[in-house]
């Protein structure tokens, strides 16, 4: 009889175990709304996410908002922020408006009129409503100019990466250099810069190795 | 003695019932996750397949988003999960695990996210998936074959040159010297204008081997002959494309996987369980076939012994040592590629596949119609694709 007993516990450990390993969550994630600011856990690789863009162009509009020969230089500067001159050559694939739009637009904002932005990749646009103007189909209340602003700065900068990989524990390790620099288009002088960093690491599970 | 006996066998037949209807169960889910139910588990896959596809047709709207989602997902670290567990465990096999492809997979990946971004002349973005796709081969267990993969880093230097980082360029094409110091990089000074990219035959297969498919095998395609690729321009002279990359190789050098140790764990259980049962059914089939060789409780000893014996054999039956041959089956052998300059304009390019014996494939061979404009122009071609191109 004492067998029994045993054979008994046996078999519902066995089930038990047996169970317990058909068991498996559905895995789904209801919608929800986050900061851009802060990363999600679980969701996220070795390059730049959102919280990456947001705290680089507040770091860059703080620092050129402080710098003196932006705002307090007795005239308005005027400045070009496009993709023109801003080379990624680092691994990760970006759509860099995202990160330049952002900066231009909190400059301007923050600024509130101490800089100018020379929108030059419009420049198609621009000209095709002067064309207009000067074959006299349309009419300016302002006096007509036939020119354009001129910009007085361009942003340039560069994006570079350095990754390594551990083969033993399959750890990969990202880092990322955004250089930021303010060329004077006058002078042809590189009058600021800043640099913005982040490295991040991680490893897949040991099945994706 | 007879009572004890008769539920003894009874909770035997039990046992059996439950693992076998266990057995059925995990079985079931493991096919259904894999193929059918479309949960997500072949997603990277899936798009991996169509966006080729979508090459082939033409439609690189398409094949831009699904490749932008592959290479987004692969992209992310894939960490602890309830299927990442469960390839893990013993009752799963490895295909359980949402794909996420091979090193030579991700790198097609990203090779063909990068065409994509340099057709659209974005250069800097073409440059980051030709980077990424390089990066794919650092994980090569054998140290000699780690980044030994060519086409990627000519691209990469071609992108950077077209933007205009021709100091990284250089580093690029450096990098290509050691490995293949046969193929002339383009002059820094002066970018040719076109890049001709011919992909030939059809991908490397992953074979399970092995008794219960425990072992990966990678073999080259088959049912393809194109193994060669020759060009004209406007009825001109006959030039070979470079053979660039074999992805087979890429595919079969790699050498072991870290998870195939996972794998093989599992075959180990399975056969020590597999071997335990068998020695304890027969040690009990023994003690009651001749219970009075052996004293008194040698029957009760035997029964347990038995059911010991039979759990064991079903636990290495439910053991799930398979690993996972799921593959990317739209991928060439082999890809050909030479940088031209064209005067810009409309050209004749003729395409002429041979086999291995050097003779001309007719059926595969073909004249296009070209635009060639002043810079960048990126003409990629498949031996199988379904529509000729119209550049």
């Amino acid at each position: 009889m004492r067998f029994s007993k045993y054979i008994i516990l046996f078999v519902f450990s066995v089930i038990i175990v047996i169970l317990g390993g058909c068991a498996a969550p559905s895995g789904a994630v209801d919608v929800r709304e986050v900061d851009p600011s802060v990363s999600i856990k679980g969701v996220s690789g070795l390059g730049i996410e959102s919280k990456d863009i947001v705290t680089m162009t507040s770091k860059m509009v703080t620092d050129i908002l402080s710098d003196p020969k932006f705002v307090s230089s007795g005239k308005v500067p005027k400045i070009i922020i496009d993709d023109r001159r801003f080379m990624n050559e680092s691994n990760q694939m970006i759509n860099l408006n995202m990160l330049l739009d952002r900066l231009r637009i909190e400059l301007m904002r923050a600024s509130n009129g101490r800089l100018e932005f020379v929108s030059r990749e419009n420049m198609d646009i621009v000209l095709e409503e002067k064309k207009l103007e000067m074959q006299g189909y349309t009419e300016s209340d302002d006096d007509y100019s036939i020119y354009t602003a001129a910009a007085d700065y361009r942003m340039i900068g560069k994006i570079t990466s350095l990754s390594t990989t551990s083969n033993k524990t399959g750890i990969r390790s990202n880092y990322l250099q955004f250089s930021f620099e303010m060329l004077d288009l006058d002078q042809g002088l590189s009058i600021w810069g800043n640099i913005y960093e982040v490295k991040k690491y991680g490893a897949d599970d040991t099945i994706y190795h | 003695m007879n009572k004890l006996k008769k539920n003894s066998k009874l909770f035997l037949f039990i046992v059996v019932l439950v693992f076998i209807s266990s057995c059925a169960v995990s079985t079931t889910t493991t096919t259904t996750q894999n193929k059918t139910n479309g949960k997500g588990n072949d997603t990277v896959l899936r798009n991996m397949c169509l966006g080729t596809e979508a090459l082939y047709y033409n439609d690189h709207q398409k094949a831009k988003r699904l490749f932008e989602d592959v290479t987004t997902s692969i992209s992310g670290i894939w960490g602890d999960s309830p299927e990442a567990r469960k390839a893990r465990s013993l009752w799963y096999e490895e295909a359980i695990k949402p794909f996420k492809g091979e090193p030579y997979e991700r790198m097609m990946a990203f090779y063909y996210m990068g065409i994509i971004y340099l057709q659209n002349n974005d250069f800097g973005n073409a440059q980051a998936a030709f980077r990424q796709s390089v990066m794919q081969d650092a994980f090569a267990e054998e140290e000699q074959n780690r980044a030994d993969v060519a086409l990627p880093l000519f691209l990469q230097g071609w992108a950077l040159q077209s933007q205009g980082s021709k100091r990284a360029a250089k580093d690029a094409y450096d990098l290509l010297n050691k490995i293949r110091p046969d193929f002339e990089t383009p002059s820094l000074d002066k970018q040719p204008n076109v890049v001709l990219i011919v992909e030939t035959g059809k991908s490397p297969r992953k074979v399970p081997d092995g008794v219960g498919s425990y072992q990966l095998k990678f073999f080259r395609g088959k049912f393809f002959d194109d193994k060669a690729v020759k060009y004209s321009i406007d009825n001109g002279s006959t030039k070979k494309l470079y053979p660039m990359e074999d992805i087979y190789w890429q595919a079969s050098s790699r050498g072991g996987r870290a998870v195939d140790r996972i794998v093989n764990g599992k075959v180990q259980f399975k056969e020590t369980t597999g071997d335990i049962g068998t020695a304890l059914t027969d040690i009990s089939s023994e003690l009651l076939d001749n219970p009075h060789s052996y004293g008194s409780g040698a029957e009760e000893v035997g029964l347990a012994l038995g059911v010991v014996g039979v759990a064991s054999i079903l636990l290495s039956a439910s053991t799930h040592s398979a690993v996972d041959s799921r593959y990317w089956d739209n991928l060439p052998d082999a890809i050909h590629i030479t940088t031209l300059d064209l005067a810009p304009g409309n050209h004749k390019l003729n395409l002429t596949f041979y086999n291995e014996q050097g003779f001309a494939i007719p059926e595969l061979s073909r004249i296009l119609d070209i635009n060639v404009k002043d810079k960048n122009n990126i003409f990629w071609f498949s031996a199988w694709d379904r529509d000729s191109k119209k550049y």
